[in-house]
Parts: structure tokens; C-alpha cells; sequence
């Protein structure tokens, strides 16, 4: 026998076949997050002035995960960004380079690196999920 | 005859939060709240037909070598991989390898 768990949504029907009509359907996997911030608190990147700094975070987890992270490139200013970029956007002191020698994930590390476009060393705070798929 | 207009609601709280109280922020699940519900995965170097009726929201990851792949958002070729109506595509003009997760989910 296979128990299946389903919650549909409010006005629709448990006996629907449309996954759309569900919050949860046992048969329709959801994203895991196996890895995150500790106490989901950002943690900060000290990137020296007019240089950068590499980001490693060991994950273990022996095959390559989907991965997502979250910058504020200007210390203070309430602005974050997903993902990374090839330049330093017009409003920003820093950012997550999308070179790939520098920021990647393999089946044991999430790396990234930071570069500073300014004279003065800023502090960058940072958000990152891995999640406990590999889309294969 | 009384009848009960009920509505049941399920909530798992993380480790260390009441349930009952919690914020929203520190449930792991609630029937409250709609979650993501997987339609496919995958890698492609070209176009996947993901059989939905609208272009769906999705992840994304473009293989860097043979044992790297960037992260979510990370365009590390000049193919940028999207979703529309009816595939999902890599972009990568037959080299480009991307992984995809794509979600029950209207993105449009």
C-alpha cells in the first residue's frame, strides 16, 4: 500500500488531480534547505579595499547541489541581491563575481568571491541555502 | 442540527518554537502557507517541454566543467536559460549544459 499526504487548498477539493490545487502533495517533491546560515543569522565577508576575498562553505553532501545566495554589496544600504553578476552594479560597492574559477559548487565546497571596487574595506553581509537536491 | 464550519489547520514548528505562537519564519510547514511543488528536474543542453499551461517559475544552475556548476542566478554563459509557455531552455547552443528545477508555479 502507498500512503500519500495531501492538503489542498482552501475550496479545492483533496480528491483533485491538479497538483496546482494543493499546499502539499506527498507525491510532488518540495526544496529541502539542508544548509543555511547558522541560526539563520547573515554572516559577513570582509573584502579589503580594492581587492576581494573568497567565501568557502563546505557542504559534504557528495553531489553537486542546487544552491541560492543573497548579498547586500553596499554595507547598510538595505539592498540585496540574488545570484552574482561580471561587474560591480552602479550603485554598489561590491559584488559576487559569476566567474566561474571563483564562485561555483561542486560535490563538497560552495565558493564564491567578492571583489571591492572601492578604497575602503567593506563588510559584506551574506545569505546562502543549499538545498538537499542535485536536479538529476 | 448544528453544523461546524471548521477549518483544520496543520503547522510543524522548528525545534525550540511553540507551535502556537511561532512566527510564520520558524514553522518548517503549514497548510497555511502554499508550497513549492516540484513538476520536473533535469540537465539539458537544449530545450525541455515542461507540459505546463502557463510559464512556470523555475531554478536554474549552468555547468562550469565537468565538476562545478554555478549557483542559482549565476548566467556564467552568454546563453541565459529561461522558461516561456512551453519549454524550459538551456540556451547553450549544444554545449551548455544546464540543471533545472521547475515548479508548479505561474512565473508569468
Amino acid at each position: 500500500m502507498t500512503t500519500v499526504f495531501k492538503l489542498a487548498k482552501a475550496g479545492k477539493s483533496v480528491g483533485s488531480t491538479n497538483p496546482e490545487d494543493f499546499i502539499f502533495h506527498s507525491e510532488y517533491a518540495s526544496v529541502k534547505i539542508v544548509q543555511q546560515n547558522e541560526d539563520e543569522e547573515y554572516d559577513t565577508a570582509t573584502v579589503p579595499a580594492s581587492s576581494y576575498v573568497d567565501v568557502t562553505i563546505t557542504h559534504n553532501l557528495g553531489f553537486i547541489p542546487m544552491v541560492m545566495l543573497y548579498t547586500e554589496p553596499t554595507p547598510s544600504s538595505g539592498r540585496w541581491y540574488m545570484g552574482c553578476a561580471y561587474y560591480t552594479p552602479a550603485t554598489e560597492d561590491t559584488y559576487v563575481t559569476a566567474d566561474g574559477d571563483y564562485t561555483y559548487v561542486d560535490d563538497t565546497y560552495f565558493k564564491f568571491r567578492i571583489y571591492n571596487n572601492t578604497s575602503s574595506q567593506k563588510i559584506v553581509k551574506y545569505y546562502f541555502y543549499i538545498f538537499g537536491d542535485s536536479a538529476e | 442540527m448544528m453544523v461546524l464550519n471548521m477549518v483544520l489547520v496543520v503547522k510543524l514548528s522548528k525545534p525550540g518554537f511553540d507551535v502556537k505562537t511561532c512566527q510564520d519564519k520558524d514553522l518548517i510547514f503549514s497548510s497555511e502557507r502554499n508550497m513549492l511543488k516540484t513538476k520536473m528536474v533535469g540537465n539539458t543542453t537544449g530545450s525541455v517541454a515542461h507540459g505546463l499551461a502557463y510559464t512556470p517559475i523555475y531554478f536554474a544552475m549552468n555547468k562550469i566543467s565537468s565538476t562545478k556548476f554555478g549557483i542559482i542566478g549565476q548566467n556564467y554563459f552568454s546563453g541565459i536559460p529561461y522558461t516561456d509557455a512551453s519549454n524550459f531552455v538551456s540556451n547553450g547552443g549544444g554545449a551548455n549544459e544546464s540543471k533545472y528545477y521547475i515548479f508548479y508555479q505561474s512565473g508569468a
